[in-house]
């Protein structure tokens, strides 16, 4: 109840500041002319401790008479400190390299206050660099004159694309943005679909119709100004998914065309209609049939062995070890799929197809399913895109619970686990035989488990020797076999030492590296001086060989959702044996303690018996998102957690 | 017009003719380097890649004018290696072209698999990770390994128009193996060809071929080696550097026979740039007019120049070499090292007090020039004010650094000043154990319920007072979590960081925490506690049988923290951790404590001193033994109980 009523309070303040500041403020100023309150500001009122601020973002964006697309930008940012003077090296990046784009017109001047009044420097041509990065892109770079703490700058530019995609519109960035405005005005011969990630009121939002004629037509635009105020800034946090999930944003995805007189021709504008594209599609559909070259003899070779299960693991690892990613993500195949086969290398579509087309050849009913990677951002189903995907894999289901999902670009993915940076996104896969075309959404149900037992002598002169076992299943395996793998055994010996010296690792034995179906096992043997000891204590700290080492959540205040991915269980066991002449003088205690939603428990059970010390961890996670509002309880649980994990048992010469 | 298409034809044929030769060249290389199994074991051990066969062809004709060929086979051997499996050549529009760039792929048998022309190549600008804009881009090519082992071979032909030095040959790289590696230079006698060796003591073979002297080097069957942590690479690894006596850049002529030589032709390069307009040499005269001595004006002068203009890093043409005119500088308020430098000596010209441009290679423990050996290992510049009795250096793209520190990025090297008289390699001040200090006051005040308030003041010089500094500029949320881990504090219930002054270059800050449970473990009428915030010293290193190189630290350092801890009422102590006196060649440790029972308090100081950032590889076992000893004694803790 009480919280409820906390939460009314600060969503009405917050519409009330921004009414005040919308009343008080101008939001957006022509070109050169200042407001003497912005150059005497001296700190953002909403984000005290920025280096600098973007007083105001503004774009309008509309289509020429040769119906290019042309976005006007003006863009004026306050410098608060001499850390802030970065801000006044720009780098404006653009898709020159077909001449699809183009970046004209470009001002660039700083104001700042000289006895009282306003002074203008602006900047000559020949230091506005224009650059050819590569192939496809090209920059204007600048720096700004005269800058000093106190500096407003600003800067203005004309971009053009002779294309039909209009580029995404931040409210939000790494600064804090006092007004952010875009006004569109769209023919509407043109439909763009328009997903939105908006967080706070619009302090604009209004449309209208224009009507232009060009000669003999005639037609409408649709206007739309959409703008923002006191936007905080955003940067990364832990578990956090990808920047663009989470920045405040509008996206523009082009849906269909209504020539003046002529039919609507749609493109997406449901997931059959993506589907149906998707077959046609000479990098997609077309590639899936396409022979490799010697494919008959992994065919073979697959139809010798008895089960479906070992049919796929024999075929995703025949294409998992022949075949290099080049590093390339599209939902596309670039150079076709016999192509890359043929020279081993290829983007992930181009490997995953050939993947789906060799298990379909061994008769496997699995579909190619276009995901996006975590980096890439969550698929949005509710609007149905191709260019939301950056990936292809192939979908396999088992039976109503199981599924695979199969990404074979990269070399430490199994089969049977699906790739973690897919999780919690959802992916669309295609059945060509029957026009089906279904979302999905891709998760584990199961908790990654990692089981820790310690048994171990503890000596007088206080040292503790003995074995561990390690066992970690599903994704706590994948980490860790790819560590040992890229690292080599000596520097994976080392990260069990984690700069403890004290700690030697005497012998080390992993289990089960490669099979797929079982938990890797590591046994490893050690001594380790327990160095807090004296003349009279000896004291034993359990969290031995876990990876709950560092609280990933010491930040006080957190603005995104938290997503761990998959969920976790951890149990640690240690037993440990007292020394003839000492006793147990201090104990941790059982515990238990559940997030208030009871979606994480931990739990430990203490006990001193026949001359042993046994503790017992038990972890355990029933969710993988958490929203940026349950983020004090959630850090307020890991602090006392790691507290816990920590907790020593002391013992004492008798 | 006609003749134009002859001539493009002509070069055309020319052009194939090379091409086939360069190939004939491959036609002698025994089949065997191609293939993989025909490693020697030997070769194997520790390597990630071997150069099977490496020809690197050098030639200068006259001075600026040099032409690379190279052709190359290299099997790398697994995945850390890849990069050998790319090509990337710097050009530009001015000094740098790329003749031929060619790779070809060849299976563990040695058969050819892929083949890279000119037109698989990339071409893009080349990132510095400084500079906003520069002329330097890249051609290259890469080959995405799909299994190893494999063969690379590569055949390269490079071009340049300017030079200062004739670069370096690092003919082994750490974890590499060598089979055979020739280096040949043929170089026109008349402009004085010099080289130099550093951890190595192969020595070339001279001929004199059609008017030209010829070099060449050749090493073969090197196994690999690996590099120690903290050790430096231009410690370890072998390197012939090359120069000739007389050199272009640019179409200026130079001579780098000697230092002095050198610094003439930068003075030259100079000298159109480094003077103010008479008018803000008058404002420059008249905001230093009441400042008496030499010294406080220099200060003034940089503060001026710190508070005033800000680093931005632009390098075009000749620009990468020549400063942006101290008039450029004066009006936008910015520029890189040179033209922040230029401006200070400008500045300093105004007021008469000679300051130097000085050449210096950057970045913490970098090899000093060697003084024997004039050439061009530089990547920086500073300025030497030579104060009578008292030469003051400034390091001018800081706006932090304190006034006359140059700190560990330009100290104990050297650096070539550019005088009137030419250029003079002098030294750059020794680190100083005194300029790195980390004093720290902590009030400890425990409460029965093992919670605790605490109340700090960290004081920081020299690297520390970066540190402390570095906070200042960041969101208060980063700086609370940044010192929670730097430190290594326990995850406090909350936390106010107060920045305090930064006076004289001593930076502090007060910090505030509170903690709902600060105790390790209690027990009964115990408490348990690490009788400290944080640790002074955190580092423990690898033991190791023997350790081949030296040992660096980036500055000598001197820390101290006096911990004063206010017992809760009704405890009193049970056990105090024992005092430790810790001694190794290059330092000591310290730590007492002294317990008040009058005051229920107990004092603990602490103390760390490094005396030097070298330590000799014969000392690292002291120094592992020492650090551990270290950790141990940071490890014991307080124990107090409920009086009676």
């Amino acid at each position: 109840m009480k919280k409820t009523f906390t939460l009314i309070i600060t969503t009405f303040t917050l519409l009330f500041t921004t009414r005040l500041q919308a009343q008080t403020q101008p939001q957006t100023m022509p070109f050169g002319k200042v407001d003497m309150v912005d150059l005497q500001l001296k700190q953002c009122d909403f984000e005290k401790d920025a280096n600098a601020m973007v007083l105001f973002d503004k774009a309008d964006l509309y289509y020429d008479n040769q119906f290019n697309i042309v976005i006007e930008r003006h863009k004026r940012i306050k410098i608060f400190n001499d850390k802030g003077k970065d801000e006044a090296n720009v780098r404006l990046v653009f898709n020159g390299g077909n001449r699809t784009e183009s970046i004209g017109d470009v001002q660039v001047e700083t104001i700042n206050e000289n006895n009282g009044k306003p002074e203008i420097t602006k900047i000559e041509r020949k230091l506005i660099y224009s650059e050819v990065v590569d192939k496809y892109k090209n920059a204007i770079v600048f720096a700004f004159p005269n800058v000093k703490a106190g500096s407003i700058i600003e800067y203005k530019y004309r971009w053009q694309n002779t294309g039909y995609s209009i580029p995404s519109w931040y409210f939000q960035n790494r600064l804090p943005v006092r007004y952010s405005e875009l006004s569109t005005e769209i023919p509407e011969i043109y439909i763009y679909k328009t997903p939105m990630r908006v967080l706070q009121p619009f302090v604009k939002n209004t449309t209208s119709t224009e009507s232009h004629s060009e000669g003999s037509i005639t037609y409408n635009s649709n206007k739309q100004t959409r703008a923002l105020a006191n936007i905080p800034s955003l940067t990364d946090e832990p578990y956090m998914r990808s920047r663009h999930d989470n920045l405040q944003n509008v996206e523009f995805q082009f849906v269909s065309y209504r020539p003046i007189g002529g039919f609507i021709q749609n493109f997406n504008d449901t997931w059959d209609k993506v589907g149906g594209i998707l077959i046609e599609d000479e990098d997609f559909g077309s590639q899936l049939n396409k022979k490799l070259k010697g494919e008959d003899l992994i065919i073979a070779k697959a139809k010798t062995l008895k089960t479906d299960n070992d049919k796929i693991a024999y075929i995703f690892n025949e294409v998992k070890n022949r075949m290099k990613w080049n590093g390339l993500d599209r939902w596309y195949t670039i150079d076709g799929t016999p192509k890359a086969w043929e020279t081993q290398t290829g983007n992930s579509t181009e490997i995953n197809i050939a993947l789906y087309h060799l298990l379909k050849q061994a008769n496997i009913k699995g579909y190619p399913m276009e995901v996006s990677t975590r980096e890439n951002g969550r698929v949005n189903p509710a609007i149905p895109n191709v260019n939301q995907f950056n990936r292809a894999v192939v979908y396999i289901p088992i039976d109503s619970t199981q599924q695979y999902v199969l990404d074979a670009s990269d070399k430490y993915n199994v089969y049977n686990e699906i790739p973690r940076e897919l999780l919690n996104s959802s992916g669309l896969y295609i059945n060509r035989e029957q026009k089906k075309f279904d979302m999905l959404f891709l998760q584990k149900e199961l908790p990654a488990r990692q089981v820790v037992i310690v048994d171990g002598d503890i000596t007088p002169d206080g040292k503790l020797e003995g074995k561990a076992q390690v066992s970690s299943f599903s994704y706590h395996k994948l980490a860790r076999v790819e560590q040992y793998k890229k690292d080599g055994e000596e520097k994976y010996k080392k990260s069990l030492i984690d700069d403890d010296n004290n700690l030697t690792i005497t012998s080390l034995k992993l289990d089960n590296m490669d099979v797929d179906s079982l938990p890797l096992t590591q046994s490893i043997g050690f001594k380790l001086a327990l160095a807090g000891s004296d003349e009279k204590y000896i004291y034993v700290n359990p969290n031995l060989f876990t990876t709950l080492k560092n609280n990933p959540f010491l930040s006080e205040n957190r603005t995104t959702d938290i997503d761990f991915g998959n969920k976790n269980s951890y149990v640690i066991s240690g037993n440990y044996k007292i020394p003839a002449g000492f006793k147990v003088d201090a104990l941790p205690k059982s515990v238990n303690m559940v997030l208030p939603d009871k979606s994480i428990s931990f739990r430990r059970i203490v006990a001193e018996e026949d001359g042993m010390v046994k503790i017992n961890f038990m972890i355990n996670y029933r969710k993988t998102i958490y929203y940026y509002q349950s983020y004090a309880e959630l850090r307020e649980f890991y602090k006392q957690m790691h507290t816990l994990l920590n907790e020593q048992i002391v013992l004492k010469k008798s | 017009m006609s003749k134009n298409i002859f001539s493009k034809l002509l070069t055309g044929l020319l052009i194939c003719c090379l091409h086939s030769i360069a190939y004939g060249q491959s036609k002698n290389i025994p089949a065997d380097l191609y293939k993989a199994a025909t490693i020697p074991d030997s070769l194997k051990k520790d390597a990630n890649a071997v150069v099977r066969y490496r020809f690197v062809d050098i030639t200068v004709k006259s001075a600026g004018r040099k032409v690379t060929k190279e052709h190359s086979i290299i099997t790398i051997l697994n995945e850390k290696a890849e990069g050998e499996a790319e090509i990337e050549l710097g050009y530009d529009k001015r000094f740098r072209s790329v003749n031929t760039e060619r790779m070809l792929v060849y299976n563990a048998e040695g058969k050819m698999i892929k083949k890279y022309e000119r037109s698989d190549m990339y071409d893009r600008k080349a990132y510095d990770g400084m500079s906003i804009i520069t002329d330097d881009r890249i051609i290259g090519m890469k080959h995405d390994i799909a299994t190893y082992p494999i063969t690379i071979e590569q055949i390269i032909e490079t071009e340049s128009n300017s030079y200062l030095d004739l670069g370096s040959w690092y003919y082994q790289y750490p974890e590499m193996a060598v089979q055979n590696s020739t280096y040949r230079i043929s170089i026109n006698p008349a402009i004085g060809f010099r080289y130099k060796n550093k951890n190595t003591t192969i020595a070339p073979k001279k001929e004199v071929l059609n008017g030209m002297d010829s070099y060449t080097w050749y090493v073969q069957n090197l196994s690999a080696f690996k590099m120690e942590d903290e050790a430096l690479y231009w410690q370890v690894v072998p390197k012939i550097s090359f120069a000739s006596n007389l050199f272009e850049y640019d179409g200026m002529p130079g001579d780098i026979s000697t230092w002095q030589n050198y610094g003439k032709w930068q003075y030259a390069l100079n000298t159109d740039v480094c003077s103010l307009t008479p008018a803000r040499e008058e404002e420059v005269r008249a905001m230093t007019a009441n400042l008496k001595s030499d010294k406080e004006k220099v200060k003034f002068l940089y503060e001026y120049m710190q508070h005033n203009m800000r680093y931005v890093s632009i390098q075009l043409g000749i620009g990468g070499l020549k400063p942006f005119p101290a008039t450029f500088v004066d009006q936008k308020k910015y520029g890189d090292c040179k033209a922040l430098s230029n401006y200070m000596c400008s500045l300093l010209k105004a007021v008469k007090i000679p300051g130097y441009y000085a050449i210096v290679r950057a970045e913490p423990n970098q090899e000093p020039a060697d003084p024997d050996f004039p050439a061009d290992p530089f990547n920086h510049i500073i300025v030497c004010v030579p104060l009578k009795g008292d030469t003051t250096w400034l390091e001018c793209t800081s706006s932090t650094q304190p006034f006359g520190k140059l700190g560990t990025f330009t100290e104990n090297r050297n650096a070539l000043l550019v005088t009137e008289a030419g250029g003079k390699l002098v030294s750059t001040p020794k680190s100083n154990i005194d300029d790195n200090q980390f004093n720290n006051e902590v009030h400890l005040v425990l409460d029965a319920d093992g919670g605790a308030k605490v109340k700090m003041q960290l004081r920081g010089s020299g690297g520390y007072r970066d540190i402390l500094l570095s906070l200042d500029h960041i969101k208060v949320d980063e700086q609370k979590e940044g010192l929670i881990k730097r430190l290594g504090f326990k995850q406090p219930s909350s936390i106010n960081i107060t920045p305090a002054d930064d006076k004289d270059g001593v930076k502090t800050i007060d910090v505030e925490m509170e903690y709902d449970k600060f105790c390790d473990i209690m027990a009964g009428d115990k408490q348990f506690y690490r009788p400290r915030v944080f640790d002074l010293w955190r580092l423990t290193i690898p033991v190791l049988e023997k350790r081949k190189s030296d040992y660096y630290f980036e500055h000598p350092m001197k820390k101290t923290c006096v911990t004063t801890i206010d017992l809760p009422a009704g405890f009193e102590v049970e056990s105090l951790p024992a005092n430790a006196s810790l001694k190794f060649s290059y330092g000591n440790y310290e730590a007492n404590y002294v317990y008040d029972a009058a005051k229920n308090q107990i004092v603990a100081t602490t103390k760390f001193n490094l005396t030097n950032y070298v330590i000799p590889a014969a000392k690292y076992n002291e120094m592992q033994q020492y650090m551990d000893n270290i950790a141990k004694a940071q490890n014991k803790k307080l124990v107090i109980r409920k009086k009676a």
